[in-house]
């Protein structure tokens, strides 16, 4: 599937949390993630999001920005706070890059930021980038 | 009109001023009308009053010569009486009666051919009568054997006591001489009867100077003599008047100063055979003294004159002029203030009187204009409300349409990728690959115009929030360059990058802003570019730095320069279905520039090629600080 270069167990047992309010969007993320080896928790809304991620302890979070009940920026901001959750890396998703997404994200406690739509082609890669930025992450990825 | 506009309010002080130039040269008209009135009132007065004078004078002259004549003509009828009746013997007591009767002679003598005394009387001393040389005496010789009635007049000679006198000599019937010595005292006493006015004063003067008789007696007492004087010699040589009737005939009147030195008016008459000159004066102050008490009551009168005239004309100014002008400058001043109630009606007919009406008119109509325009406004600014609430409902239509139309698609073109790299392993011929290929095509198109909407509109609705972060310009344009460099490769195609050495490091500014304009340039370029390159240039320009975009493509027609900025505009209909896109690229371009302060150029030649330069203004990080601190 897709990119070759990219070893098939990148992320192999890996606790990966995805938070989305949009089904397909969520599943296309999913299917993904799981081709590469990581085990897979979802959520529909940040709240969702935040209780599962404190249920399992992921190695990081991709969450979208607009979302009910808790949105993106909610979620980033109590998971920040919270003295057992706040180093976990957390990816921000947005639907569609807009001019100072990027500072925003990094300002309000992302790693970094994805923008829709999530392909097979692209999706790893711009993952892989940015994980390997993450320097707790970075070491344990099976490159 | 608003209430709190600034109102400049002048000075209350220009009535006054004009008033006082309309009166001042008011005054000064009638200053010089009154002053030609005064003068010539004057010069009537004391042309009249001359006149009368010297009608007074010429009359006292006259009179005085009359009597002056008379005096020596009563003399001498006297003396040729008492040489008719010379017989000493037949009348002894002649001389003596004359003496006693006529005071005025002082001493008489009959004398016999050879200068002897026949009779000799006399009132104060014997002068005659002792002289030694008696027959050589001018008064003997030249009267002895004349005709009868031949008169002899001596000069004037003088007593020892100062006292004046002339001796009269005439030849007696009975042989020898009758001599008089005549006191000339006595006729001093007749011109002091001599007087006019009340400075008047006549003097008879012989030809040699001496004052021989004064209407001041003094003056003949101090033996004056007034030879050299000019009114003296001014009448010595004026020729006799030999007219008949002098009384008639008007001697000159002069004015000067007399020997006493007092400023006079003056005539001179000579006395016919006598070589007398008979001067009669006034004091000028006299002869002016009416004309002086004109002026000074002209001066008043005049005075008071102005001065009435001044007041009622300036009363009357200001009641018709400055009282209604006053009235509409605080017309002027209440409007200008923003009240336009309880103005000041117009209170004449007059020109001024339609002016304030007319200001009251406008004022009025001014007021219904600003109602309506304020009306006007009113409706203007509800319909802009409008409006951009209404720009807010298109850009927030818009966004939300984008945000819903893009999630359907992310989700299509997510499982359509799956999909296909799923296919991957299989045969790439198989048909319905291609058909997905097609399906992914044109998903992205679909999502690629949905993205271009959003960024438009994001623009337009001005909620574009522009970064301020320092950015390498040079490292931008590098991950372009190696990020759209698959499309030109894809293409066979060049794609150049240089940088302007001269171009900062850092820059201030919205980096993913400056990267749509790039990313749209560069995209276009390349979509309209089949061969040669397209060629992405950096430069410092002054206080500008310039992105600059070249191709070689098929250009843009003069025509369409204009509107290829427009949004949904290709060259033409045919070039949009050749090459694709959204039509949104360039306005997209324009847009995000403007936003940014900048400004976008196009040169283009058919079938060379287009070159875009997007302008835009150098802020470094000095530049920020600097505004900063200020």
């Amino acid at each position: 599937m897709g990119n070759l270069d990219i070893p098939r167990d990148l992320l192999q047992d890996w606790d990966v949390v995805v938070i989305d309010d949009e089904e397909d969007s969520l599943m296309v993320a999913e299917i993904i993630l799981r081709e590469y080896g990581a085990n897979l928790y979802t959520a529909s809304d940040g709240a969702e999001g935040l209780d599962i991620v404190r249920q399992v302890h992921p190695r990081f979070v991709i969450s979208d920005v607009s979302m009910p009940v808790m949105d993106g920026w909610g979620f980033i901001h109590a998971l920040r706070n919270d003295p057992d959750l706040h180093e976990i890396p957390a990816i921000a998703l947005t639907a569609h890059a807009m001019i100072g997404d990027r500072e925003r994200a990094v300002e309000a406690g992302f790693h970094n930021y994805l923008s829709k739509p999530l392909t097979p082609e692209t999706f790893i890669i711009d993952l892989l980038n940015l994980l390997m930025d993450i320097p707790s992450l970075a070491a344990s990825l099976n490159i | 009109m608003s209430a709190n506009a600034p109102v400049a309010v002048l000075p209350n002080t220009y009535a006054p001023r004009i008033r006082r130039r309309i009166l001042l040269l008011f005054g000064v008209f009638l200053v010089v009308l009154l002053a030609v009135m005064v003068v010539m009132v004057l010069s009537l007065l004391s042309t009249n009053e001359a006149e009368q004078w010297q009608g007074r004078q010429s009359e006292a002259s006259s009179s005085s010569i009359f009597r002056v004549e008379s005096f020596i003509t009563d003399a001498r009828e006297r003396l040729i009486s008492l040489a008719e009746f010379s017989d000493v013997a037949q009348h002894p007591d002649s001389l003596i009666e004359t003496i006693r009767n006529n005071p005025q002679f002082l001493e008489l003598l009959q004398l016999d051919g050879q200068g002897e005394i026949l009779d000799s009387q006399f009132q104060d001393a014997p002068l005659l009568a002792n002289q030694v040389a008696r027959p050589q005496a001018n008064w003997f010789a030249r009267s002895l054997g004349q005709e009868e009635g031949q008169i002899y007049l001596s000069p004037i000679q003088l007593s020892v006591d100062n006292q004046p006198y002339i001796v009269m000599s005439a030849p007696a019937q009975m042989g020898g001489v009758i001599g008089a010595r005549i006191s000339l005292t006595v006729f001093s006493e007749v011109i002091s009867q001599l007087t006019f006015g009340e400075t008047g004063q006549a003097y008879v003067v012989s030809s040699d100077g001496f004052v021989l008789a004064h209407t001041d007696p003094q003056v003949v007492a101090d033996n004056t003599n007034i030879t050299g004087r000019p009114e003296f010699e001014r009448a010595l040589f004026r020729p006799i008047d030999t007219s008949v009737d002098q009384s008639l005939e008007e001697s000159p009147t002069e004015a000067y100063d007399n020997f006493r030195g007092v400023p006079v008016v003056g005539t001179s008459e000579r006395i016919p055979g006598l070589d007398w000159v008979i001067f009669t004066e006034v004091d000028q102050a006299e002869v002016f003294k009416a004309t002086t008490t004109a002026l000074t009551t002209l001066i008043i009168v005049m005075i008071i004159v102005f001065l009435v005239t001044m007041l009622v004309s300036s009363e009357g100014q200001r009641r018709l002029l400055f009282k209604p002008l006053a009235d509409l400058r605080a017309n002027v001043d209440k409007v200008s203030q923003g009240n336009s109630e309880g103005l000041y009606q117009a209170t004449s007919r007059d020109e001024i009187g339609e002016v304030i009406q007319s200001f009251n008119d406008m004022v009025l109509i001014v007021n219904q204009r600003a109602i309506e325009r304020d009306r006007l406004i009113r409706d203007l600014q509800a319909a802009k409300r409008l409006a951009e609430e209404n720009s807010r409902l298109k850009s927030e239509f818009l966004s939300t349409m984008s945000h819903e139309l893009r999630t359907p698609m992310n989700a299509i073109e997510g499982f359509v990728g799956i999909i296909l790299s799923r296919m991957g392993g299989t045969d790439y011929n198989d048909k319905t690959s291609t058909y997905l290929q097609r399906v992914r095509a044109n998903s992205q198109r679909l999502l690629a115009l949905i993205n271009d909407f959003l960024d438009l509109s994001r623009v337009e609705s001005g909620r574009l929030d522009l970064a301020s972060q320092p950015f390498d310009p040079v490292k931008l344009a590098q991950r372009w360059r190696s990020e759209l460099g698959i499309l030109a490769e894809n293409k066979h195609i060049g794609f150049d990058l240089t940088v302007d050495p001269n171009l900062p490091k850092s820059l201030i500014g919205d980096e993913e802003a400056i990267s749509k304009v790039i990313i749209n340039l560069i995209g276009n370029a390349i979509k309209f570019t089949e061969k040669g390159k397209v060629t992405l240039k950096l430069e410092a320009a002054g206080n500008d730095w310039n992105i600059v975009v070249t191709d070689t493509g098929i250009g843009i027609p003069p025509h369409a320069r204009e509107f290829v900025f427009e949004e949904f505009r290709q060259v033409d209909q045919t070039s949009k279905r050749k090459y694709g896109g959204t039509g949104l690229g360039l306005a997209i371009v324009q847009k995000y520039t403007r936003s940014m302060g900048g400004q976008v150029t196009l040169k283009s030649e058919l079938g060379q090629g287009s070159e875009f330069t997007v302008t835009l203004p150098i802020v470094t990080v000095q530049q920020m600080k600097k505004a900063k601190e200020a």
